[in-house]
């Protein structure tokens, strides 16, 4: 069953002096019940509009969007759902607690329920002793933490995270990862909004890349990264002629890269393991010998890039506050994660 | 999945949000040092009615008052009857509250909305299973609340005290409590609405404290028409006029509700028009702010 699906979304915001900004253009999208989805997407590409969409922040242009068969929207339809934002504000007056029982109520929940889940939420993202702190003296991490814990309160079925760890230290990244990951398998559906892409390879198993108000990607993650499997082969001895002769005969017009002294390396682009087999053989059969045999599988920042290098190319795509600003964040960003390798 | 931990009958859960954030809109009150000033100051001031004067009533009039207890008050040989000095008290109190008590509790309440419209805030209220509407009406029925409960005290506090110093007990002040109540409240709700489309505390103060203020200068405009005499008979006497008439209906009728508050303390008949004619203002008012507010993006 889909906890989320949008139609045909769309959303133009109307701008200074009767312009238009196009920042979401006919989003099809389905999340099934216990998913960790991961939407990843440069600054400005729509990731934040769909999530408020979908929480009836901010209204539609065109198309439908239901959230847990409810018109997205709705109240009804908030009524399991938690929502981590990524800007977020807290009265400085009240502390944690207050915070939370103020939502608890919101939520319609009893005193006893209130208390009872007030105590659970804290514990789980280990807040317990701050409870009686005024927010305002709250640090970044403190705050993204209370805002978690205001998202689990209601022991939501669909939990938006919209950049749940911006800002937050290598440490506190992976405790939030922890509290997520007990949430996914208690069965709660997560829709992690991001950029860091290292961050939603970590956490989910089906990613869509929305670029300048469109999905370009959507899939599994597995699936994403590896569109075309990718060998790197690793032969002894320098005769880099007689290795790509052998190549050659298994017709693969293999490319070099650079190796040590003593070996060549090379770059195979093969269909599947059978057609890998044939290539090893016929190098073997022109009594070559094997070093290292790797599979190399795109990283999830490779597909990113190239995703929005095309979108850049499509020629109708451009435009609209959604277009892919290629900005100095976005690009740290993308210069983080690194190509893997793995044996075979 | 474990079974839902929130409500899932709308209604009853609509009714629950209200009174959270009335109750959150009273939290937030009490954070502001002018609240605590504002209570301090009433506190002081019963303080001082029930203390600084004593009177001695023979007969229904006041034989002698003594300032600190020992400082005689003149009172000469004139006799002054007990609900006549209390309803000069009650009056004197009614007409500093409808000005500057008026415009203080404007001041104090003028930010609620602004600040509920705060990026980042509203965000996280708005994304709750909340109508707008509900949010909208809720934070405004805590304004009112705030002040409800300040007027409260100050009308109620001065009201025991000097039943109990005189033994008069004058209901008309405590009615003179609800017409201020209910201007405040006609003002307010122009203040909402400019607070929901501009989302400015200083904005919403201006628009809140200027609607009461055009009701005061408003009403000698609509009384006494020689004014348009100042314009040259015709199209531009006319368009004053109008706009003036205009104006007259559209705002809240703040002089004649102040009067009527005075009215009340006195023990007079009330004019039933100023409220009629002011309620159409507030209603409007808080209709389109819960419309436009329904209808944005944040």
């Amino acid at each position: 069953m889909n906890v989320i699906e949008t139609r045909d979304l769309a959303k133009t915001f109307g701008g200074a002096l009767g312009s238009k900004v196009e920042a979401l253009r006919g989003v099809d999208l389905q999340v099934g019940a216990g998913e960790a989805f991961g939407l990843l997407g440069p600054n400005g590409a729509g990731k934040t509009t769909l999530v408020k969409i979908l929480l009836g922040l901010v209204g539609a242009s065109d198309g439908d969007a239901t959230l847990l068969g409810h018109r997205a929207g709705t109240p009804i339809s908030r009524l399991e759902v938690g929502y981590m934002p990524e800007r977020r504000h807290y009265p400085g007056f009240l502390t944690a607690g207050q915070v939370l029982d103020l939502f608890g109520k919101l939520l319609g929940m009893d005193a006893t329920l209130r208390r009872q889940r007030i105590d659970l939420v804290l514990e789980e993202v280990e807040m317990s002793s701050w409870r009686n702190q005024k927010v305002g003296g709250f640090s970044k991490g403190m705050q993204q933490r209370l805002a978690l814990a205001q998202a689990l309160l209601p022991d939501p079925r669909v939990l938006f995270l919209d950049e749940p760890t911006e800002g937050i230290d290598p440490l506190g990244r992976v405790s939030i990862r922890g509290i997520l990951r007990r949430n996914l398998e208690q069965g709660k559906t997560l829709f992690v909004n991001s950029h860091m892409l290292g961050e939603v390879e970590l956490l989910c198993d089906r990613v869509a890349i929305l670029v300048k108000g469109k999905i370009r990607r959507e899939g599994p993650l597995s699936s994403l990264r590896a569109p075309n499997p990718e060998y790197r082969l690793t032969i002894a001895g320098s005769d880099e002629d007689a290795a790509r002769a052998a190549l050659a005969a298994a017709g693969q017009e293999a490319e070099s890269v650079p190796a040590p002294p003593g070996l060549t390396v090379w770059r195979l682009e093969v269909g599947d393991r059978s057609e890998l087999n044939n290539v090893l053989d016929a190098t073997r059969s022109a009594g070559l010998e094997i070093e290292e045999v790797q599979r190399v599988r795109a990283s999830l920042e490779e597909v990113f890039v190239q995703t929005i290098n095309e979108a850049d190319d499509d020629k109708a795509g451009a435009g609209g506050p959604g277009g892919v600003q290629t900005s100095a964040k976005g690009a740290t960003e993308v210069s983080v994660a690194t190509r893997e390798v793995d044996n075979v | 999945m474990s079974e839902p931990v929130v409500a899932t009958d709308m209604r009853k859960l609509a009714a629950t949000q209200l009174f959270a954030l009335i109750g959150f809109t009273v939290r937030e009150a009490r954070n502001k040092w002018t609240l605590l000033a504002l209570f301090t100051l009433t506190t002081l001031f019963l303080f001082a009615l029930a203390t600084l004067v004593s009177i001695d009533v023979v007969e229904g009039s006041i034989a002698s008052a003594r300032l600190f207890g020992t400082i005689p008050l003149e009172i000469g040989n004139t006799t002054i009857p007990v609900s006549d000095a209390v309803t000069v008290i009650q009056v004197a109190i009614v007409s500093l509250l409808t000005t500057f008590g008026l415009v203080l509790a404007l001041f104090v309440t003028g930010n609620i909305v602004p600040l509920t419209l705060q990026t980042g805030w509203v965000d996280l209220l708005a994304s709750q299973p909340l109508g707008r509407t509900v949010l909208i009406i809720g934070r405004a029925l805590g304004a009112v609340a705030v002040v409800a409960v300040t007027f409260a005290y100050l009308f109620g506090g001065s009201w025991s005290v000097l039943t109990w110093k005189t033994g008069f007990g004058n209901a008309g002040f405590l009615v003179a409590g609800m017409i201020i109540l209910f201007t405040f409240l006609c003002c307010y709700s122009g203040m909402v609405l400019v607070g929901v489309l501009t989302r400015n505390s200083p904005i919403s103060i201006i628009a809140g404290v200027g609607t009461w203020f055009m009701g005061l200068i408003l009403y000698p405009l609509h009384t006494y028409a020689e004014w348009t005499t100042a314009f040259d008979p015709g199209w531009k006497r006319s368009l004053a006029s109008g706009i003036a008439e205009t104006l007259y209906w559209v705002l809240p009728k703040s002089l004649e509700l102040t009067e009527n508050a005075t009215r009340a303390t006195k023990g007079d008949a009330l004019a039933w028009t100023p409220f009629l004619a002011s309620m159409p203002f507030a209603i409007v008012c808080i209709a389109l702010a819960c419309w436009w507010f329904s209808r944005q993006d944040y």
